[in-house]
């Protein structure tokens, strides 16, 4: 006990299959979100290490819970960067900050409408950006979208017409 | 993640705008799907881990019935109040480990996953779940796991442990050297520990207490001091990771604490089920975890009416009065439940004097949501407690399409400028001038200052073109 096991012979595969199945995926979707890829990493790091930790602890090996779990916890910490951010920009006193980053990947910008389309969607508050995000990236359900937010279906149902107006109004508005 | 549908097509409760939809959707794939992450991804997870892993062995060992306990977990928090997760010097540490009285105590109840027949009542007790099988002998890990898993603490030193009397005990736990004390409280019953409630120094609740039944939404208050005032409220169901709702209260960001009281909406379970309340505050400079009051309660299977976030049919809410020849129905716009991205209207009746109009209505606005209107979810920074209404408001010039509103400076001194009492008063100001078609834009002053509202709102201006 006095010496601990090199990393590889404790490598969980469990942990490896999960990274191999949800990883990339989540990057993407923090990325919609944050606009930033390294931050994306970052943020889905952090999730993939609390989930891991409560597997250790805690039974959680429920197939639908876990990838769940994970998703919840992009989620949140996307908002808490975004957070961080507004809170960074304030201080600094800009005036009305670009809706897109500058560490955004520029090449995947370089088709105008995609760009026009994801600035106006920054436009948007929080909570529906999110739900677009989740409804018409992730392809998640409405009860999906619920859980994964914590917040009721009506709601999801809410956020995702006004949203989903509001974006269309930004579009005509351009 | 693969385009499902195709753009335009069909989907189960599409929303009314196809096209936009299928825009977004194009947009966001065209986005995403060509970024891919740097290969390091699973090596940076598993580093991160293992500066972890070695408490979870301790942990392991201890639950496992390994002899003097104690002295491991007084080297645990030696290590952690080092500042470090020092794997080399907690492996070397437990093989020295000293036998203290702590020991005695602990050595005796060495079961780890083996069933539990004994009862414990789950409704009084926040952590781990009487109904899973994880049991800790001893407090200090159970502490350990209840700041992590539930409170969500990702960096952490556990402080003195308590000994007040045999069956209970408290153990402190701080997120940085310096920080406040979260201090936890743990109860022996059935022969192991379990977490009861824990206290931070700047989160006091008074609504809902300890034990209570609760119906979604609720309604909270207390008294807070956090970074702009905001404290974060979980929902959680024992022994599950994910919340059943959240939400967040707003109480002074400088000190004393504030009050604060708010209403948070969970999903309601299909049978009752023990639930745990968490509150609490997160670092300005990295988004940790500083702080948390926590309890355990009871999550009912009860729907209050409609979703406080709709706040009713907001067009024919109000007492709109009678509009007579000297009265007029006008809008107020408050805030519905949490959401700060709404805004929803009350009717109001004020008196008709035209050129007053707008004085009138924003009086009103001033006065707040009716007692009434608050139980049904609305909510606002108005009133505030500054004096007479009519005092708050020193006077209303519209000029060329910009109402200037001049407010008392005693609502700047009463409010914290957390961003959620200042987007609140914005919005709720500019969206209550704007409804009269005369008004496009709204400079808000105090005390006849611009740049004290701008200061306020920490914002480059004073005046404001949307809501």
């Amino acid at each position: 006990m006095a010496t601990m096991a090199p990393i590889e012979q404790r490598a969980d595969p469990w942990l490896v299959e999960l990274y191999r199945s949800h990883y990339r995926d989540l990057v993407r979707l923090a990325a919609l979100l944050v606009d930033d890829r390294g931050l994306a990493e970052e943020i889905v790091q952090d999730a993939f290490v609390s989930v891991a930790r409560r597997r250790m602890q805690v039974a959680l090996d429920d197939e639908q819970a876990t990838p769940a779990y994970l998703r919840s916890a992009v989620m949140n910490g996307a908002r808490s960067a975004l957070r961080r951010r507004a809170v960074r920009r304030r201080h600094l006193r800009s005036v009305e900050p670009p809706p897109i980053a500058p560490g955004a990947d520029r090449e995947a910008l370089a088709d105008a409408e995609t760009r026009h389309v994801l600035i106006a969607l920054h436009r948007l508050p929080t909570r529906q950006r999110e739900v677009l995000v989740l409804r018409y990236y992730a392809d998640l359900t409405e009860a999906e979208i619920a859980t994964t937010l914590g917040i009721s279906a009506g709601s999801v149902k809410t956020h995702a017409h006004r949203g989903l107006a509001a974006l269309a109004q930004h579009l005509e508005a351009e | 993640m693969t385009d499902h549908h195709p753009p335009g097509g069909p989907s189960p409760a599409e929303p009314d705008d196809p096209r936009t939809a299928a825009r977004l959707r194009r947009a966001l794939h065209a986005r995403a799907d060509r970024i891919e992450p740097a290969s390091d991804g699973l090596h940076r997870i598993e580093e991160r881990l293992m500066s972890r892993t070695s408490l979870t062995d301790a942990q392991k060992w201890i639950l496992g019935g390994v002899a003097a306990v104690a002295g491991i977990l007084a080297l645990v928090a030696v290590v952690l109040a080092g500042g470090g997760d020092d794997d080399g010097d907690l492996a070397t540490g437990s093989s020295t480990t000293t036998t203290t009285e702590e020991a005695t105590t602990t050595t005796t109840e060495a079961t780890t996953t083996t069933q539990f027949t004994q009862p414990v009542d789950p409704y009084a007790v926040a952590f781990p779940s009487p109904t899973d099988s994880r049991r800790f002998g001893a407090p200090a890990p159970a502490a350990r796991a209840y700041a992590t898993d539930v409170l969500g603490f990702t960096e952490l030193t556990l402080g003195e442990i308590g000994r007040s009397q045999d069956d209970t005990t408290e153990v402190s736990v701080t997120d940085r050297e310096g920080g406040p004390e979260t201090v936890i409280r743990l109860e022996r019953l059935e022969d192991s520990w379990f977490v009861v409630r824990s206290t931070a120094p700047d989160i006091e609740v008074t609504e809902p207490s300890a034990g209570t039944s609760l119906a979604t939404p609720f309604q909270t208050s207390g008294r807070a001091l956090a970074f702009e005032g905001t404290v974060d409220v979980l929902v959680l169901e024992q022994g599950s990771p994910l919340p059943r709702g959240t939400g967040f209260v707003t109480g002074s960001g400088t000190p004393p604490p504030g009050p604060f009281s708010g209403r948070i909406v969970y999903t309601a379970p299909d049978e009752p089920v023990p639930g745990v309340l968490v509150y609490r505050t997160l670092s300005a400079e990295d988004g940790r975890v500083l702080q948390a009051t926590s309890f355990p309660v009871r999550l009912t299977t009860e729907q209050l009416d409609e979703e406080p976030e709709d706040c009713g049919d907001t067009s024919d809410s109000g007492d709109p009065g009678e509009a007579t020849p000297d009265a007029r129905v006008v809008k107020v716009f408050f805030h519905c439940g949490t959401d700060l991205d709404e805004v929803v209207a009350l009717r109001r009746t004020v008196p008709a004097d035209d050129p007053a109009i707008l004085t009138n209505t924003i009086g009103a606005l001033l006065a707040g949501p009716t007692e009434a209107e608050r139980d049904a979810g609305f909510t606002s920074v108005f009133p505030v407690d500054a004096g007479a209404p009519s005092e708050q408001l020193h006077g209303v010039v519209i000029d060329g399409g910009v109402a200037t509103i001049d407010l008392s400076g005693r609502i700047r001194d009463q409010l914290a400028n957390s961003s959620a009492n200042t987007l609140t008063l914005r919005s709720e100001v500019f969206r209550t001038a704007t409804q009269f078609s005369s008004v496009a834009a709204v400079e808000i002053l105090f005390d006849g200052s611009c740049e004290a509202f701008a200061q306020w709102s920490q914002s480059d201006s004073c005046l404001v073109t949307e809501p």
